[in-house]
């Protein structure tokens, strides 16, 4: 690993001599900047460590690994509104810098937001149940219709969802419509010593 | 039963704005199998989230052994030290503390920065 790094470390610099610096754009550093630094200044306004137990606790109850299309739902309602209402108002109590962990849990939340969206969404266009995604509304993994990757672009500012076929290599893809629990109950009486009987 | 409270004394310094340290107590309240870091989540979390503690890349099982505090005046690791009533929560070094109980680990450190 040490003698890949210094390689990849080599083969940059190396790179970096050759190319041009690209223009730097002021505005937009300074349009990061002050979202990054607003928090900082804001007196009042939402708690971050209060918002990410709620964000915590609406994942952990609509999107483990037992769902449905309703809490699916709800849950991106939920995102939306944390979106709108309380990500621009999130504030740091102690202004200082130095090692402040209410403020990197607010830069933090930006993200976290965003997977937890990019996770219920698909989750949401998945309209079946396979390995920890169960959906209790469709509760049968459906080889017929989803054997299938999906894939997440932004296009215009905008989440936007596509399947795409997976790859195959040597072994060939199951078919058909399987329930979800009776083969949980199979793959674990294959590979359980005690037959499954947990 | 009521909930048992305890009171914990803690070690609190912003070198950028104070010219000396100071200590602040919480009152929080006990549930069984706390451990210290426990204890400052609870403070971050529901009274004070203005303190500065090492937290965000903490393993919590006693290896990274960033949580290092001085409890009770006993060096420890904050997630392997259980808690059973008050204590006082202080960094290891006094000298170089950045923030409350966050400080500059050591000299090897320091020379290679």
């Amino acid at each position: 690993m040490l003698v890949e790094g210094a390689i990849a470390g080599e083969s940059a610099a190396e790179y970096a001599k050759k190319v041009d610096m690209p223009e730097i754009d002021e505005k937009q550093i300074e349009k990061l900047m002050e979202k990054a630094l607003n928090p900082l200044k804001r007196k009042d306004g939402v708690k971050p460590a209060e918002l990410k137990k709620r964000i915590q606790r609406m994942a952990h109850e609509k999107l483990g690994p037992v769902r449905k299309r309703e809490g699916i739902e709800e849950l991106i309602r939920f995102i939306e509104v944390v979106k709108e209402k309380e990500l621009p108002k999130l504030y740091v109590s102690s202004k200082n810098r130095k090692y402040n962990k209410e403020w990197i849990e607010t830069l933090e939340l930006e993200n976290v937001i965003q997977i937890l969206e990019l996770s219920a969404k698909s989750a949401l266009m998945r309209t079946e149940s396979r390995g920890v995604h169960y959906r209790l509304d469709r509760p049968y993994t459906d080889n017929n219709n989803w054997l299938k990757e999906i894939i997440i672009k932004k296009v215009n500012n905008k989440i936007d969802l596509t399947t795409r076929p997976v790859t195959v290599t040597k072994l060939p893809l199951p078919r058909g419509v399987i329930p979800y629990i009776e083969m949980m109950k199979k793959v674990m009486e294959a590979h359980s010593e005690i037959g499954g009987h947990h | 039963m009521p909930q048992k409270k305890i009171k914990v004394k803690m070690f609190k310094f912003d070198p950028a704005v104070e010219n000396e340290p100071h200590y602040k107590v919480y009152e929080v309240p006990l549930t069984e199998g706390m451990s210290v870091l426990d204890i400052l989540d609870y403070i971050y979390e529901n009274i004070d989230s203005s303190i500065a503690y090492y937290d965000h890349a903490a393993c919590r099982h006693g290896l990274c052994s960033g949580c290092i505090v001085v409890v009770n005046r006993k060096t420890c690791l904050a997630c392997q030290t259980p808690v059973s009533g008050d204590i006082t929560i202080e960094p290891p070094s006094k000298f170089k503390v950045i923030r409350d109980l966050v400080y500059t680990p050591s000299q090897i450190m320091e020379e290679q920065v």
